[in-house]
């Protein structure tokens, strides 16, 4: 039921209850006010009239017998009502008529007195307790009843004469009505006014009803509450010890018995700090609690302190301890939660030794590997510098090849040594990445050139694709995305004898961070494949697929490794997919953001100029086409692909047309060059522009002069879509493009080695670095010797003389502007080396402090071919300057270890 | 558990259908006690109404004043007796009554209350609540009537009679001034003792008299004594 509805049936019941109530008690006073009556009458009857005479004999006079009996009768029947139906409706109509009839009686027995008649209109002021106007038409109608009988039967009892005047009893009875008409309004105001009280009381028992259910709610909430808390204070791992704002103990858990020995009755009453400080640090720990309770912060309240404890026992141990304070309408009580620390002291204690262990372990570790390489490199370096004396000496074929070899074999040695020493880095935590824009395309053309050769004289196809939205500049360690990319390259040159290796990159722009992308590349080679059961245990150091893969393929089974934790660190992974006899794919993420964009754009010929050209590719490989293809239709040219010549000369004596040709060198029916020939021969295609791609250089072409003049341009694979482009619009729009000069532009000049002869040392702890630079050099004819520190280039210039050191300035053990402050005060002015100092940082003063320390010229990193190209002429036409008071070299002499 | 369930059931039917008769049973019980109740209510108040207007003995006053009377006979106002039994509760009524009369009455009446001590009644009998009202009433002469002997002159034999005759000696009025036994107000009575008093030309009707008997002989009985 709603409320107002059950306020409204209560309000029903209490009024009825109110009203039987009312009605009850009423009835008790009628039923003692006939008693009374009674018993007045009779009195009356025996004061008034107690005897009938008849001259001397008289009796009782009927009036007392009337007063007795008819008196007793009037009161009966009310009595037994009220006796056994208290409150009933009946009981107080008979009441009422009772009431009446003895109203009658006692006026009777009065003699009809003037004053008793009064009786009647107090019986029913009397009746109208009753709240109810029926009781007053009871009362009323007997009166009434009376008059009209007597009135018939006897009028002159009422009226004194035997007539019967109608209006005498309507007069009478107008009285009474008169009365009854301002009793029944009190009445309904008395019945209004109970209603009211009723409703009220109701209100009130229902508000009190809801505020105790609600009161109830919360005490048990606040005894679960309070069930819970003392649950989790009792089942706490820590000693919870309550307090009043003296320190007196006033609660104290189970674990702080446990924890301090006192059971909770032996302490509670006792000072905190009486209990659980030791005694000479009690007068301390009461001040300081003293202060933090007058000043509201401090040093123990609501700070976690560790202070020694003792336990009942007197034992000492270390504890931490925390107070807080509560403060409720004034007064304050404090919480303090106290754990036993011993076992943590002890483990920090054993956490420290071993730690302590494991640097001072890390640090001999590193220190060894340091001079293991060292001591290692020395030798090495020297190794390697005379077999590059013993190389410019006149030797014949075999001793050539002997000396090529003790050359290769150091090198691959130093190459060993390097990426133990790399390894350790990482294992140490010591490796870090430079964060600076790169160009990923051409990291990854980099990496491929380096490694062209060694696919080339295999015979694998390579190639690389990267997807349109990768960014043009990325941030991050070119150096170390360069080394993987050449680790797994060199893997996949390796473990492949025949087919293809071809890179691909991707990126999946971040949705959350604009400019973040994660770089997806991807090595994929034709090679032998890896067993599924072997894959994991390819990036764990110094394991490989088996034993018999070092036999046949060497390798120390680091690079992987290495390369993983490279990825790892550059915020991706690395992963493998292999299928035996099938190839493998090697996968690596890094994540990165975008760079600034690249250098203003090169003025380029409008992209119309291919618009619509209709291309030619003949190679026997589907990649190569595929790659082609896509690139030129980037450009808007229409491309057909053939598989092999036949199928394009086909299509030429066909009648097809086309603007312009690329045809693949090495392809298994006809070679590009034959192929070339045959549409030589084609009435309709003697004019087609041909462009030959080839992985073998340009120097086979000299045993084929006249077939190459069938060609108006040649392209080295793996082919840069930049040379692509440009070679393509020379031959559509005999139009000659600037290349950028990062991407290895032709302009390099190759017979610069062979005008200025140059000794040249090259003085770089990275070995990609190496490579990139000794690439470079090679490419424009010079061999250089290679250190890897500022101690090794030291030693070594110490060891022979150079004409040019290409100094890294950021190198282990000994940078390079200490090396060349340590060679310029070892070597006099005429044999000092000139020296190029190589570094990527950028900041203002940089080149300052390298001319500062002794370096003679400046290159930044990554180095570009031209700039190092430009650099080795400054320093030929410095030591061109210098030949007359340059001294005659002296022997190469090795430095004593 | 469908059978006891049953069985539940029957009993609870039974126990309501007592209750049903059992209150009803009580129910025909009040009905019966009420209507007893009014029954008896209504018998005895009958009865006593019926005693209430009975009259006395209405007497045979002598239609002249008697000449062997020994009261004062009042020759220029009109003469008032009222016969009272000393004892009698009734007479008080008519008593006050007399009063209202002659205090309305603004001519003089020589008006007499005897009071009738019966034979054989001790002096001093008479003294009473009676005699002290009836002395105590203004304008009216006490007399006793011993051995009742005026009144079996006046032959009046029931308390509160009153005779009224005028200064000729002529009975103007013969009866009670109450309309029932010690009820008091306006009846026939006063109404025709005011009359009398008046000198109304007609002679009063028969107006009854209620009191007790003044000597418990019947007026056939008593002497007219000279």
């Amino acid at each position: 039921m709603k409320s107002p509805e059950r306020i409204a049936a209560r309000t029903r019941e209490l009024f009825a209850e109110s009203h039987r109530n009312g009605a009850v008690n009423t009835d008790h006073i009628f039923a003692a006010l006939l008693l009374l009556q009674w018993l007045v009458g009779i009195l009356a009857a025996w004061i008034i009239s107690p005897r009938a005479w008849s001259g001397l004999q008289s009796a009782p006079n009927p009036h007392v017998w009337v007063a007795i009996i008819l008196g007793g009768a009037i009161v009966a029947l009310p009595l037994v009502l009220v006796w056994r139906r208290p409150g009933s409706t009946l009981t107080r109509y008979v009441i009422a008529a009772a009431q009446m009839l003895d109203s009658a009686l006692l006026i009777h027995l009065s003699g009809g007195r003037i004053e008793t008649h009064f009786h009647v209109f107090g019986s029913l002021a009397v009746l109208a307790f009753y709240r109810d106007y029926r009781v007053l038409m009871t009362a009323t109608g007997v009166i009434a009843v009376d008059h009209m009988l007597r009135g018939i039967f006897w009028p002159q009892s009422v009226f004194g004469i035997a007539a019967n005047a109608n209006w005498r009893w309507v007069e009478h009875a107008c009285w009474v009505l008169f009365e009854d008409t301002f009793l029944v309004l009190s009445i309904r105001k008395s019945l209004q006014e109970m209603r009211t009280v009723a409703a009220r009381r109701a209100e009130l028992e229902f508000t009190a009803e809801v505020v105790e259910a609600t009161v109830n709610v919360r005490t048990a909430e606040l005894a679960a509450s309070e069930a819970r808390t003392r649950t989790i204070v009792d089942s706490a791992l820590d000693a919870v010890v309550a307090m009043d704002n003296d320190s007196t103990i006033t609660g104290w858990n189970p674990m702080a018995e446990t924890i301090f020995g006192w059971r909770r009755d032996e302490v509670t009453g006792r000072r905190l700090w009486d209990v659980i400080v030791p005694v000479a640090m009690r007068d301390m720990h009461e001040r300081c609690l003293q202060r933090d309770k007058a000043t509201e912060n401090g040093s123990v309240i609501g700070q976690r302190v560790e202070v020694p404890a003792i336990r009942r026992d007197g034992s000492e141990f270390p504890a931490e301890l925390s107070v807080t304070r509560v403060g409720t309408d004034g007064s304050f009580s404090f919480s303090a939660f106290i754990r036993d620390i011993t076992e943590r002291k002890m483990l920090e204690s054993e956490q420290r030794r071993a730690k302590e262990a494991a640097e001072n372990a890390a640090r001999a570790k590193s220190d060894f590997l340091a001079n293991m390489s060292h001591e290692i490199r020395t030798p090495m370096n020297a190794v390697v510098g005379m077999t590059g004396l013993m190389l410019d000496t006149k030797l014949d074929a075999e001793q050539r090849d002997f000396v090529e070899t003790i050359r290769s074999s150091g090198d691959a040695l130093l190459t060993i040594i390097n990426d133990i020493l790399d390894f350790s880095k990482i294992d140490s935590g010591r490796m870090d990445l430079e964060a600076q824009p790169f160009d990923v395309r051409v990291c990854v053309e980099e990496a491929l050139d380096l490694l062209a050769a060694k696919g080339g004289d295999k015979g694998l196809e390579m190639a690389y694709t990267i997807a349109n939205d990768v960014p043009a500049r990325i941030v991050g360690d070119v150096t170390r995305t360069r080394q993987i990319l050449v680790n797994l390259l060199g893997n996949a040159i390796k473990f492949t004898h025949a087919g293809e290796v071809i890179v691909s990159l991707e990126t999946t722009p971040d949705a959350e961070v604009e400019g973040k992308h994660l770089l997806h590349f991807a090595v994929r080679d034709t090679g032998i494949g890896i067993p599924a059961d072997r894959l994991d245990r390819l990036f764990q150091s110094f394991q490989q697929v088996d034993a018999s893969t070092t036999r046949k393929y060497g390798g120390t089974g680091l690079g992987l490794a290495i390369s993983k934790r490279l990825s790892e660190m550059m915020g991706g992974t690395m992963w493998i997919e292999s299928q035996v006899g099938l190839g493998s794919t090697f996968h690596f993420t890094a994540t990165t953001v975008a760079g600034p964009p690249p250098e203003p754009p090169l003025p380029t010929p409008p992209p119309e100029a291919l618009r619509g050209k209709r291309l030619l590719v003949v190679d026997d490989n589907a990649t190569n086409r595929r790659i082609l293809r896509l690139q030129a239709e980037t450009w808007g040219m229409e491309v057909r692909t053939a598989p092999g010549g036949p199928l394009a000369l086909e299509w030429l004596r066909a009648g097809e047309t086309f603007d312009l040709a690329v045809l693949d060198m090495q392809m298994p029916d006809m070679d590009g060059l034959e192929v070339a020939t045959s549409i030589r021969r084609l009435h309709d295609a003697r004019a087609l522009p041909l462009v030959l791609l080839t992985s073998m250089g340009k120097a086979f072409l000299k045993d084929r002069g006249t077939e190459a003049e069938a060609f108006s341009a040649f392209l080295s694979k793996p082919v840069k879509p930049s040379q692509l482009h440009a070679v393509l619009l020379r031959v559509v729009t005999g139009q000659d493009v600037n290349v950028a000069a990062r991407e290895g532009s032709p302009r390099l000049d190759t017979g610069l080695a062979e005008r200025s002869p140059l000794r040249i040392l090259l003085a770089e702890d990275n070995v990609v670095n190496q490579k990139v630079a000794v690439r470079i050099l090679e490419r424009l004819g010079y061999r250089a010797d290679v250190v890897a520190s500022g101690v090794e280039a030291v030693a070594a210039v110490r060891a022979r003389d150079y004409d040019v050191v290409l100094m890294d300035v950021m190198m282990p053990e000994m940078d390079g502007l200490q090396a060349t402050r340590q060679i310029c005060t070892d070597l006099p002015p005429q044999r000092r080396p000139r020296i190029v100092a190589m570094t990527a940082n950028a900041m203002q003063g940089d080149r300052e402090a390298c001319l500062a320390a002794g370096m003679d010229d400046y290159i930044s990193k990554p180095v570009r071919p031209e700039e190092l190209q430009a650099a080795l002429e400054r320093s030929a036409a410095s030591r061109t300057q210098s030949t007359a008071t340059q001294q005659p070299s002296k022997p190469p002499t090795l430095e004593e270890t | 558990m469908a059978r006891r369930a049953r069985g539940r059931a029957v009993r609870e039917w039974r126990r309501a259908a007592c209750r049903r008769v059992r209150t009803g049973k009580r129910q025909v019980l009040l009905v019966m006690l009420v209507v007893a109740w009014v029954s008896g209510v209504a018998t005895g108040g009958i009865a006593l109404y019926r005693y209430a207007s009975v009259a006395g003995a209405s007497g045979a006053p002598p239609s002249q004043w008697p000449q062997s009377s020994r009261l004062p006979h009042a020759t220029d106002c009109p003469t008032l007796v009222l016969l009272a039994h000393p004892r009698c509760s009734c007479t008080r009524a008519s008593l006050e009554a007399l009063a209202r009369l002659l205090s309305q009455r603004s001519q003089r009446v020589a008006a007499h209350v005897l009071l009738v001590r019966p034979s054989g009644a001790p002096a001093g009998w008479e003294h009473g609540p009676i005699e002290r009202a009836a002395r105590a009433m203004l304008g009216v002469t006490v007399h006793v009537d011993v051995h009742g002997d005026e009144a079996a002159r006046f032959a009046v034999a029931t308390s509160g009679h009153v005779l009224i005759y005028d200064p000729q000696g002529r009975l103007m009025f013969s009866g009670g001034l109450t309309p029932a036994r010690g009820h008091g107000g306006a009846c026939a009575g006063t109404d025709a003792a005011a009359a009398a008093l008046d000198a109304a030309p007609n002679p009063s009707e028969d107006i009854p008299v209620f009191g007790c008997s003044l000597t418990g002989a019947s007026p056939s009985t008593m002497e007219v004594l000279p």
